[in-house]
């Protein structure tokens, strides 16, 4: 175990200009040019720049699971720690300056493949926002049974944050990664912007969680692309529970033969909380699958704004894409939106969408109310069974748990 | 298996155009290329219109100059506006009898079989050639009932106060940019008014067509349904094939009032250099049912999207679209289903077959406002597609502001499958029969609302399409 040091970066900013900020990510998402940049910057007042000590890591997660490695970003300072096993095996787990000082053949190797991943506006805008990048490495056909877990931790008074996050597993190469986005408990004004890359290559199979659980005075804009080669294989968890506003974009991009993927979200904004999610399943070889699977519910005052998009390329042939989009309207001021989208190419595919958006079915309440359970105990069922359905697909059991433990809370 | 289909299908679409005659241009007046303000103040004189219609169209016109093209969907940057002629006048006057009507004009109807489908199944017909109605007669005792299906002019004409009330009720000049030139421009369509409580059990039937190059048409049609009345208005477009792009963008209104119930049922079959961008929509009020059947073969571009909005308590709106897009076509259609009250419920079907390189879409919106408590939507879209070139896409939006819904929607995209035409051939069936089967019950559900003759037409149209080009 060791602890690291490192510079703190955190950004400040004026709040007024959080919004625009927001707005202006937003319009550059189609293409950058060095002059939106600079706008954008205007926004941001300084980069605060300043050595701080790492903090001492134990492998465990907030509910004491041991982890094969965890890396700590607490407003800024940082602290990472590795299990034996997985360093002795070559798996990397730190800052990108840090790699290019320590291992400065795997840092070619990351900025070559990252150099030609195709980036959007807004991408390339995040990634030059960015002042650090994390990554995780995984060498050829290593399986890290245990899970990596990125701790986020942001919630210092009128600051923000510009993170990149790589995650990189090479061919055969099998792990599980977390990136859990949080606060501590106070609510000040924060922003995050967040750019996730994600290779999974050949023959390699990766769970990939997300969880955003933001306090609820976040503005939260993230921009994932998870590209997955030849036979690859890519489970990923989304779960965005937190932040005011949060708006993100996940990408995924079969690239190779055979490759797989199921995408599992899940989604519940209440108070005055906006998400908008947006997502693309890009079939860009023959005989890829892909299943996403996304259910929310919506309560008091808010908005729940979610896209989607499959997409089946001219060569794609013997394509399986399915899309589900699932909404529960718990209070009459709820605002869901819902566009699932198909643009198909070729003709050798199967490709299906459905979405529903319903208010909790008043048959199985008073179903349950008739076995003597109170109404609002009953409803608690309901909505419990309704998000049941995609975390039971979760299979890496502990984030299941997790999962299921923050919705249930914010159910209270 | 793929490259014999490709042999056998490669007609859909792209085989000579049925309709593709074309006769000699017999018209009194037209109007000269391009779109100004004297153009409209032009064609509003010719028709002899009161003020209030110059001025809206004026607005219109001032309307459709200041609003740019629309930003999404297919590229309509081919769509040359400056060098078409806006309003063409085939014949002096409206026609009552079929013996008055021109030769000329009466052979292209022949062509098309109008006079033997009237004599044996219909109401009434509207026939527009070019931007008139050249031709109007109705059954003596729908007359006799009150009934009025004529001409939009004479509408305009003969019932001023009852036009003037609905006209532009639904479609507003401001809605879109294609609206708002119809506004300007229109000329040609049907006034249609059914009295409390009256069913037409006849479909009554227009016919449109365009002869001349280069023209534009802008059919505007009211429809006026009144308290518990019922009616089935279809309509079918057929062009003749020119090298230069023509353009048709109409505007149908329709008013469903309580209790009624109307039916609108579209075969569009124009030739594939016609760009039609039609905006329909209709208004329900309480406990009325509307129905659009509407099926697209034909055009280069398609936009359309039949709409309802749902005005009151219990309105209920369907939507029955085919779309089928053959090489260099695109069918962009779909719905739009706005619920505003109540227990309001609504239904889209869509069916789509692309085919040789043709791109058909399903583009729709299921909007719930704030107030439409237990509304209730379904959306399910099916999409057939037989070529590795064609394209299909499906794009739906839900949005919802009302706790107390249900809103579903499915969409699947799917060649045919292997096992279907295995089955049908073992049968002995040929591939090609089996294939247009196997179409020809993908659309069926379709084809089955379709008054008969409309639906012998449409049958023979998919057929000529699928076997027509084969060899």
């Amino acid at each position: 175990m060791r602890g690291n040091m490192d510079q703190n970066s955190l950004i400040s900013f004026k709040d007024s200009n959080r919004e625009k900020l927001f707005n202006a990510l937003d319009s550059c998402s189609q293409n950058y040019s060095d002059d939106r940049f600079e706008s954008i910057i205007e926004f941001l007042e300084q980069y605060d720049t300043h050595a701080v000590q790492g903090a001492a890591l134990e492998l465990k997660d907030e509910n004491e699971m041991t982890l094969a490695g965890r890396f700590l970003w607490n407003d800024g300072i940082k602290g990472n720690v590795l299990n034996e096993t997985a360093e002795a095996r070559g798996i990397i787990f730190n800052t990108l300056d840090q790699i290019k000082r320590e291992s400065p053949d795997i840092y070619e190797k990351l900025s070559d493949w990252q150099s030609i991943h195709q980036k959007d506006g807004s991408g390339r805008m995040l990634s030059a926002l960015s002042k650090e990048t994390i990554v995780l490495y995984i060498p050829k056909y290593v399986s890290a049974s245990k899970e990596f877990l990125l701790d986020l931790i942001l919630s210092k008074e009128g600051k923000g944050a510009a993170v990149q996050i790589w995650v990189f597993l090479e061919k055969g190469a099998q792990a599980v990664f977390t990136l859990n986005l949080r606060s501590r408990d106070s609510e000040a004004d924060n922003f995050f912007t967040g750019l996730l890359n994600v290779f999974v290559g050949e023959g390699a199979h990766l769970i990939l969680n997300e969880v955003q659980d933001f306090h609820q005075k976040m503005f939260s804009y993230t921009r994932k692309s998870v590209v997955v080669a030849k036979d690859g294989d890519l489970q990923w968890n989304i779960c965005e529970l937190g932040s005011e506003k949060s708006k993100s974009y996940s990408d995924l991009i079969l690239s190779g033969k055979g490759s797989n993927a199921v995408v599992n979200g899940l989604y519940f904004p209440n108070r005055n909380q906006s998400f908008s999610i947006f997502t693309r399943q890009a079939h860009m070889e023959s005989n890829t699958t892909s299943n996403l699977y996304f259910k929310g519910a919506v309560s008091d005052d808010a908005r729940a704004n979610w896209e989607g998009m499959i997409y089946v390329d001219p060569i794609a042939e013997k394509s399986d894409g399915y899309q589900k989009n699932e909404n529960l309207m718990l209070s009459p001021n709820a605002h869901a939106a819902s566009k699932p989208g198909l643009e198909i190419l070729t003709d050798d595919v199967r490709c299906s969408h459905g979405t529903t958006i319903t208010e909790i079915d008043p048959n199985q309440i008073f179903y349950l109310m008739s076995r003597g359970i109170p109404e609002t105990d009953a409803k608690r069922l309901v909505i419990q069974g309704f998000f049941d359905t995609v975390l039971h697909k979760i299979s890496y059991e502990p984030i299941r748990t997790k999962l299921q433990e923050k919705i249930y809370r914010k159910m209270d | 298996m793929e490259k014999s289909q490709d042999i056998q299908l490669k007609g859909i679409g792209d085989s000579d155009y049925q309709y593709g005659f074309q006769d000699p241009d017999v018209s009194v007046f037209k109007t000269r290329e391009g779109l100004d303000e004297d153009v409209v103040r032009q064609i509003s004189a010719m028709k002899g219109e009161p003020e209030w219609m110059l001025d809206y169209r004026l607005k219109g016109l001032k309307h459709f100059q200041q609003r740019p093209m629309p930003s999404w969907g297919p590229d309509l940057s081919d769509l040359d506006l400056d060098h078409l002629i806006y309003y063409v006048r085939p014949s002096e006057k409206s026609e009552k009898s079929w013996d008055e009507v021109p030769d000329t004009i009466k052979n292209t109807f022949d062509k098309l079989g109008i006079p033997e489908a009237e004599q044996k199944f219909l109401a009434g017909v509207g026939a527009q050639y070019e931007s008139e109605m050249v031709y109007h007669s109705i059954q003596e005792h729908l007359e006799k009932m009150g009934v009025i299906f004529l001409s939009i002019e004479d509408g305009l004409r003969q019932y001023p106060d009852l036009f003037r009330k609905y006209f532009g009720t639904v479609v507003p000049f401001t809605d879109n940019k294609f609206a708002a030139l119809n506004s300007a421009v229109w000329s040609g369509g049907s006034f249609v008014y059914i009295p409390k409580g009256v069913h037409v059990d006849l479909p009554l039937q227009a016919y449109f067509r365009l002869n001349i190059a280069n023209i534009g048409q802008f059919e505007r049609s009211l429809i006026i349904a009144d308290e518990g009345s019922q009616v089935h208005y279809v309509e079918g477009c057929t062009a003749p094939q020119y090298t230069t792009n023509s353009f048709h963008s109409g505007v149908i209104e329709i008013i469903v009032g309580k209790n009624a119930r109307v039916r609108y049922s579209t075969i569009q079959n124009w030739s594939t250099n016609v760009y039609n961008l039609v905006t329909q929509r209709a208004k329900v009020f309480e406990n009325g049912t509307m129905e659009w059947v509407d099926s697209n073969l034909g055009s280069k571009i398609t936009m359309k999207y039949p709409s309802c909005y749902l005005m009151e308590e219990g309105a209920h709106g369907e939507i029955l679209s085919m779309a089928f897009a053959g090489k260099g076509q695109i069918q962009d259609a779909g719905s739009k289903m706005v619920h505003f009250a109540p227990n309001t419920s609504s239904k889209v079907t869509s069916k789509s077959i692309s085919k040789n390189g043709g791109r058909s879409s399903y583009r729709g919106l299921v909007k719930i406002m704030p107030k439409a408590v237990n509304a209730k939507a379904n959306v399910v879209c099916d999409a057939l597609i037989l070529h590795g070139q064609s394209q299909s896409d499906t794009y739906p939006t839900m949005e919802i502001d009302q706790q107390k819904v249900s809103v579903g929607h499915e969409a699947s995209v799917s060649k045919i499958g292997e096992e279907q035409l295995f089955y049908l051939m073992s049968r002995g069936l040929s591939e090609e029969d089996a294939t247009t089967m196997v179409v020809s019950g993908f659309i069926e559900p379709l084809v089955k609302e379709l008054p008969m003759e409309y639906a012998v037409e449409m049958n023979r149209l998919i057929q000529i399409q699928m076997t027509g080009a084969v060899g």
